[in-house]
């Protein structure tokens, strides 16, 4: 009877951290039986509810400490620095579409300067600016009023053209996630020295044929007909997405070259921009055509996903960290035997 | 540090092993008695309490047995936490001098209490 109820124990014990259980879990299982009555069974409620609020917050204990780490820190200064290319790349878009439809169109070309696009250009030009100097707390200041603007217009737009808005919500997060990461610590040029030469190269040349997306897809969907021009729209989407999937290889390039706890964390900082997208492409496409706003169950999907989708990749890095500690531990164990 | 008040599991501990050092369930038995049967510490709650005192110097290992397969292991009072409790049991009297007196004053019906 004993043994089944230390197995009990055992098993609430096990929620508990590793960093915890190392130390302390013998000592709390002789607590335990201690305080048993004779001919108990099962844990008594309010000790297993005890134990469980107990063993959450170590573990939440374990996981912030755990965000302060070293690596965290570099994957915050790669994602800083690629955010803001990214962004720099997403904001001359525009720019780049209209000089290709005015050029195909004989007419002089010329900038179009309008308030939404031209001040969006300016602020990540300066942001990308300063972070690929290395003066990453400019690029901060910066960066957290070019969200407040894109939050201001964001939010003007959002009473008639809701379904626009949360369409083009990833570069949003996009541009909270790379303020959020300018922000933290770190030594100048650190994004630099992380990614080397070659994979800044790479990542710029990704952001360049990205931003020259539309350019190309004229280019090649386009041929001149009686006077005028044609412009064929299947070649054109496959040009424009050809560009896209090219431009993020490189990127995805770049981001192969970091060393693997970094990559990792890289790509979790990434990731809830990548998922809420995923997740509006398929579950709200038929609501972003309609007038009405979100309803609050869609906020709440709009709202989690990005936090959950977070605290699952903490967990799988952290997972997989661990077992490859654990791993070899068990191979040098083995050769010293 | 010094200056954030304990919380209750951390005063009673340190009470408790203020007498001699003690091992957990002794310390569980022994802060049900100092608190009248108030306060009953789980070992969920008791073990967070010790490690936040050794992390802070408060309390150390006194030493370590085998009692029934089972490890035991028992805790002293440092230095530093004789001196953060006397500071800690010093807060709470002035506190409780103060309240009296302003019960026995305000509310002489009272008798304002001890």
């Amino acid at each position: 009877m004993s043994d089944q109820l230390e197995a009990r124990y055992r098993r609430l014990l096990a929620w508990y951290p590793w960093e915890h259980r190392r130390v302390y879990e013998e000592e709390m299982l002789g607590v335990l039986m201690a305080g048993a009555r004779p001919g108990q069974r099962y844990p008594r409620l309010t000790d297993a509810a005890n134990l469980l609020v107990s063993a959450g917050g170590r573990r939440l204990g374990v996981a912030v400490r755990g965000l302060a780490g070293v690596e965290w820190r570099d994957a915050a200064a790669v994602v800083g620095l690629l955010g803001a290319l990214l962004l720099l790349g997403l904001r001359l878009h525009p720019y780049g579409r209209a000089l290709a439809v005015e050029w195909w169109s004989d007419e002089e070309p010329r900038i179009i300067v309008s308030g939404g696009p031209a001040p969006r250009l300016a602020f990540w030009f300066l942001v990308t600016a300063a972070a690929l100097l290395g003066l990453r707390r400019t690029a901060a200041i910066v960066a957290w009023p070019a969200v407040a603007w894109e939050t201001a217009l964001a939010v003007l737009r959002f009473p008639s053209e809701a379904g626009d808005v949360i369409g083009s919500m990833w570069p949003y997060l996009l541009a909270v996630l790379t303020a959020a990461a300018l922000t933290v610590p770190a030594t100048r040029h650190r994004a630099r020295t992380l990614l080397g030469g070659r994979g800044l190269a790479l990542a710029g040349a990704g952001v360049l044929v990205a931003a020259a997306a539309p350019v190309v897809s004229l280019l090649i969907g386009g041929r001149p007909e009686g006077g005028s021009y044609v412009f064929t729209a299947g070649l054109m989407m496959t040009a424009l997405s050809a560009c896209y999937l090219a431009g993020g290889a490189l990127v995805a390039m770049a981001v192969w070259r970091l060393a693997a706890p970094v990559r990792r964390r890289v790509v979790v900082l990434f990731a809830p921009v990548i998922v809420v997208q995923l997740v509006i492409e398929q579950w709200f496409s038929g609501w972003r055509h309609s007038t009405s706003a979100p309803v609050p169950a869609q906020w709440a999907v709009l709202v989690l996903t990005p936090a959950l989708t977070f605290a699952v990749g903490v967990a799988v890095v952290r997972w997989r960290e661990e077992r490859e500690r654990l791993i070899a531990l068990g191979r040098a164990a083995d050769r010293a035997t | 540090m010094a200056n954030l008040a304990l919380g209750e599991p951390a005063f009673l501990i340190l009470t408790a092993l203020a007498e001699q050092p003690q091992h957990g369930y002794g310390m569980i038995d022994d802060v049900r008695r100092i608190s009248d049967g108030r306060v009953e510490l789980r070992a969920g709650t008791l073990y967070a309490v010790l490690d936040r005192l050794r992390t802070d110097g408060l309390i150390e290992v006194d030493r370590e047995e085998v009692v029934s397969s089972r490890l035991r292991r028992y805790y002293r009072l440092t230095a530093l936490g004789a001196e953060r409790l006397a500071v800690e049991a010093e807060r709470l009297r002035h506190n409780a001098r103060i309240a009296s007196a302003r019960l026995r004053a305000h509310r002489p019906a009272w008798g304002g209490g001890a």
